[in-house]
């Protein structure tokens, strides 16, 4: 079991434990299965160019090389910024309390490329933080799943449902001016029905 | 994926616009300072050194021939750089198939179990043909899109002429003045979902729009999913009660 979410808000500590979720999870997932004429499953496999080799799943590794082809460990490489300068590693934040910061405005939402999507199930929290989550204040705080190369951020909402981490990085858009030119119904009704995404 | 979309806006009036992906900025990468490094795949095991072929060939108790000799390993083979490789399918008698596979289509559940199995039917591309995207007229406050949806991608819109400039800015000038989302998706009603590339995965559609003096943002944010509990954890509250 990962170790659980702590935030901390005007001197007081709150916990929750955290699972991931995406599609798949909330609402099962397709899969095509390519299958002979027997009607049996195949097997995906890969052939080199030349013919020469048949790659069947786990035939194949991975890594880093230098130029001279010397493999190179990951212990040997350092994280490296797009400056080309020295990044060190940050730790994972679960376990370690996070400061909360907010509430922010829910736009902020909208400007985070979002990486992650966490249901919090709370360990260790009050009814009136809940209630003001709920009520649709909405909170941030430094998050890191694993250590990794950066800081992630996250943002606490929550609905009637649960209440939810929403992990990613600010995301790069452009205010676009007239001269940045891009080169490459009128509805009888307004639907009002909950929009079905099981059927997506 | 489409680099373009034809919308139509809340008057009916329509047009085809640019889409340009947003992302993140790239991530700071593993490497060695002032050296440049590659990322290669390469052979690790050749058909005669699989878990199978060993034990096919001496059986499933092989370690002895482990320890006596290295069939594990295909000396002239193992570390071979694999660069472009063909995609081929094996039957199920592990022979190499000379025609395509036929496909079907498994549905699994939340919980991993096969809910069924059906022919899969092709899906199209649908934001840049004839009919266009519309608007829905479904505005969903931002306060209660973004702790209702999880928006897993999102795609700016560009305009492509000065017609279109005045098009977009005029739909971001609007929906920012309502501090909401517009329901945009393709159908009669501009609910139904929308597919980006032949057999895409289909999602619903959130138009967000922000002015600054002359410039705009019209941001198309994408979501497959709502916001919610997944039915394992729920399962497991249920049998705590």
């Amino acid at each position: 079991m990962a170790k659980p979410v702590v935030i901390s808000l005007a001197g007081k500590d709150y916990s929750f434990d955290s699972v991931r979720i995406d599609r798949a999870k909330l609402y099962g997932v397709r899969k095509r299965l390519p299958i002979d004429a027997k009607g049996e499953p195949c097997v995906k496999a890969s052939l080199t160019m030349d013919g020469a080799n048949l790659l069947l799943s786990g035939m194949t590794a991975q890594g880093y090389f230098n130029s001279s082809g010397t493999p190179i460990s990951r212990s040997g490489m350092i994280g490296i910024d797009a400056q080309g300068n020295k990044v060190d590693q940050i730790p994972s934040t679960l376990g370690v309390a996070q400061s909360l910061n907010g509430p922010v405005s829910p736009s902020e939402i909208l400007d985070l490329d979002i990486q992650s999507i966490f249901c919090l199930e709370p360990i260790n929290v009050d009814d009136d933080f809940l209630s003001k989550l709920k009520s649709g204040d909405v909170y941030k705080f430094p998050f890191n799943y694993m250590a990794g190369l950066e800081m992630e951020t996250a943002y606490l909402v929550a609905n009637e449902e649960a209440v939810f981490a929403l992990v990613g990085k600010s995301a790069n858009t452009e205010w676009i001016e007239e001269a940045a030119i891009y080169v490459p119904l009128e509805g009888d009704d307004i639907d009002t029905e909950d929009l079905d995404f099981e059927a997506l | 994926m489409s680099s373009s979309i034809h919308l139509a806006n809340a008057k009916g009036r329509d047009a085809t616009v640019g889409l340009v992906a947003i992302k993140a900025l790239p991530a700071p990468k593993l490497g060695v300072l002032g050296e440049k490094i590659y990322f290669k795949r390469y052979l690790a095991a050749s058909e005669t050194n699989t878990h199978q072929a060993l034990a096919k060939q001496f059986g499933e108790n092989y370690s002895q021939k482990l320890i006596e000799a290295d069939p594990e390993v295909d000396i002239e083979n193992i570390g071979i750089q694999v660069e472009q490789t063909q995609t081929v399918f094996l039957d199920s008698q592990g022979e190499l198939m000379y025609v395509d596979p036929s496909f079907i289509e498994v549905v699994l559940n939340p919980d991993g179990s096969e809910k069924e199995r059906r022919a899969p039917v092709d899906t199209v591309m649908n934001v840049n043909v004839e009919t266009p995207v519309r608007f829905s007229g479904r505005l969903v406050p931002i306060k209660e899109a973004v702790r209702k949806y999880g928006f897993r991608r999102k795609l700016q819109l560009r305009h492509v002429d000065g017609l279109t400039f005045d098009f977009l800015y005029e739909i971001a000038k609007e929906l920012e003045s309502k501090e909401s989302l517009m329901v945009i998706g393709t159908g009669d009603k501009g609910i139904a979902p929308l597919i980006f590339q032949a057999n895409g995965r289909p999602y619903r559609g959130f138009l967000e729009g922000r002015t600054k003096d002359k410039s705009y943002r019209l941001t198309l944010h994408l979501s497959e999913m709502e916001l919610k509990k997944p039915l394992v954890s729920k399962k497991k509250v249920t049998d705590g009660e």
